[in-house]
């Protein structure tokens, strides 16, 4: 299987090319940083956390959504999300990975990577994080890569998928309530110590993540001949959709609860994201795109086509990622009393981010080629 | 005139009693702020151990006198940073309104610290238990085993972990003997001076105080001289409201 990563088109090589080049950046960012320390990114005392960071709470409920197709796909029989279980399998890897490597990023003494696996304190709800993301990764890019075996051979899953996919289960829920939880062992933060974070970005995580399975089976349709099943693709963005409005609903119901107490601490952090601040504007766009795309999604005639759904899902993606990653850490981060967030990422730090995104493409793009050429295989004995 | 002696002799004791009641359950706060009842300094059920606090008397605080953060910075070796992004402070000096909130009467800069709270949020933060509470009530930091997260910066609601951002030896220029350096990449503050209290010697910021503005001792005993003043005298403590039973106490 491995070998069809290896041969392709001359835009399959572009691609890859373009993508590695972006990866190469992030060594060069990487090792910059190694030498000198975060001298080279924008954090400081005033943005504790930057855009490192600013990735996990998204991430970390990506990885939880591709249980939305996995488990119905895997799991209930659905023949027809069996097909896109692979798919949803190598996101979840792919995003446990990008987890693993940007918060090995954001460390301050990379080399004690290993202290977070060997002195864990379990009161702590950080501490939770890298097991449960190695963990995760290992469960989600075994089935997947078995899944894809066993559509190349024409033969039965094997009997262990169903257990590890059901082991998945737990460890895939527990991702974003521990990205929320870690943010909620901070007193005085009102953005971060909301009961409703945990379901939130459960909810906007499912949204999003249907949103990029979407992209990428159909982008599987089209450059590599996957057939994913009109079904399936239809059922996806009706997830993608749903899952979106519940979010939405959400944060309608948060944002009714702090007007309604009036709570200065509650209010002023609500201000923070949709009133007069440096934030306000990604805020109110991701509420305004998410909304749109989600309305839109809800159409049948665009939701049953292929190009349309796969754009309305990447906008409601991008939503998603300006809301549950960028504005809630950096926004979170201004407190009463503490020194505003004056945060302005630096391009070392835009590399090593960029060049995570592009290798996670690169690994998805390899990942989707080798199903694709598995599924025509079969087909065409 | 008989009847007027018993209507205030009636509102006396009505206040009286309500004072009392107040009194006995923490909840007289006669100003607008929070002032510190003895609920903050009592002993939890089953800790039968030291928990050492401070108590700083602003009233003895000179405007513009910075001995003791220079003293501990000294002890410590606490890199002088020059930019502002980079500092790295054990002990610093802020508006009284900023550190005790709006209602603070004083505006003066007032010496502030780790708290070295009772419920560590920090502590709560950290996933590698590379800072943690001490039985004798100091919040201690192991720099060899911290991983520079930067989570306990997060949760420390008052800004006292500092993270060293850039090489913090390079910015030593009078290095001490007493106290090892950092390395860039962790996070350090306040230690409550464990390692002069080792040593049998109070605490360097105690020491340097000019006015004798600083006192330090074991809260839990009943007898000790932190203890006399914290129930001889109106203090404040740094948003009690958090639940984080600050262990610094200030004396307006």
């Amino acid at each position: 299987m491995i070998e069809q990563a290896l041969t392709g088109h001359r835009n399959y090589w572009i691609w890859s090319l373009a993508l590695l080049a972006m990866v190469a950046g992030a060594f060069y960012a990487s090792a910059l940083q190694s030498a000198d320390g975060f001298v080279h990114t924008g954090m400081g005392n005033n943005a504790i956390w930057g855009l490192y960071h600013a990735q996990l709470p998204f991430l970390a409920s990506i990885a939880a959504a591709s249980l939305a197709v996995l488990v119905p796909g895997t799991l209930q029989k659905y023949s027809f999300l069996a097909r896109l279980a692979p798919l949803a399998a190598f996101l979840g890897a792919t995003a446990s990975a990008m987890s693993l490597l940007f918060i090995a990023a954001d460390l301050g003494m990379q080399r004690r990577f290993l202290t977070l696996l060997l002195n864990p304190s379990p009161g702590a709800p950080a501490s939770w994080q890298v097991p449960l993301l190695l963990l995760f990764l290992a469960l989600t890019l075994a089935v997947g890569w078995a899944q894809v075996g066993a559509v190349q051979k024409g033969v039965k899953q094997p009997a262990w998928i169903r257990s590890a996919v059901m082991i998945a289960i737990p460890a895939g829920l527990a991702l974003p309530v521990i990205s929320a939880f870690m943010l909620a062992v901070v007193p005085g933060s009102e953005l971060w110590t909301s009961p409703l974070l945990a379901p939130r970005l459960m909810a906007s995580g499912v949204a999003a993540g249907a949103g990029i399975m979407l992209v990428m089976a159909v982008a599987a349709e089209q450059l590599a001949g996957f057939k994913a099943g009109e079904e399936a693709l239809e059922r996806l963005a009706a997830v993608a959709a749903w899952a979106g409005l519940g979010s939405l609903v959400l944060t309608g119901i948060e944002a009714g609860t702090v007007v309604l107490g009036n709570v200065t601490a509650q209010t002023s952090a609500l201000g923070l994201l949709y009133g007069n601040s440096p934030f306000a504007s990604a805020s109110l766009f991701s509420l305004l795109a998410g909304a749109a795309a989600i309305g839109l999604l809800l159409v049948p005639s665009l939701r049953r086509s292929s190009i349309a759904a796969a754009s309305l899902g990447a906008l409601l993606a991008f939503s998603v990622w300006l809301q549950s990653g960028l504005t809630l850490i950096l926004a979170g981060q201004v407190r009463e009393g503490l020194a505003t967030v004056d945060y302005a990422p630096a391009l070392p730090e835009i590399l090593l981010t960029s060049g995570v995104w592009a290798g996670a493409v690169l690994l998805i793009t390899v990942l989707l080629k080798i199903t694709a050429s598995a599924q025509l295989e079969r087909e065409g004995l | 005139m008989m009847n007027n002696d018993r209507r205030d002799f009636i509102r006396k004791a009505g206040i009286g009693l309500l004072a009392g009641m107040g009194a006995a359950s923490g909840i007289l706060t006669g100003g607008g702020f929070e002032r510190t009842t003895s609920a903050a300094w009592a002993v939890e059920p089953g800790d039968t151990g030291r928990r050492w606090g401070m108590l700083i008397d602003t009233r003895r605080c000179r405007e513009g006198c910075t001995l003791c953060i220079e003293s501990c910075h000294h002890t410590h070796n606490v890199p002088d940073v020059s930019s502002p992004a980079g500092t790295v402070e054990w002990m610093h000096k802020e508006d009284g309104r900023e550190l005790l909130g709006s209602a603070c009467p004083s505006t003066a800069a007032l010496p502030a610290l780790c708290n070295h709270c009772a419920e560590p949020s920090c502590a709560r933060a950290c996933p590698t238990d590379s800072i943690f509470r001490r039985t004798d009530g100091i919040v201690a930091i192991d720099y060899h085993r911290c991983v520079g997260c930067r989570s306990c910066m997060q949760g420390c609601p008052y800004g006292e972990v500092s993270f060293n951002w850039s090489d913090p030896r390079a910015a030593l220029k009078n290095p001490s003997v007493d106290y090892p350096t950092r390395q860039r990449g962790v996070v350090e503050k306040c230690n409550f001076c464990s390692d002069r209290l080792a040593r049998g010697k109070k605490p360097s910021c105690v020491e340097a105080c000019p006015e004798g503005a600083i006192s330090f001792g074991n809260i839990n005993n009943p007898s000790s001289e932190i203890r006399r003043l914290l129930e001889s005298n109106q203090t404040l403590q740094r948003k009690p409201e958090l639940g984080t039973r600050p262990s610094v106490f200030y004396i307006i």
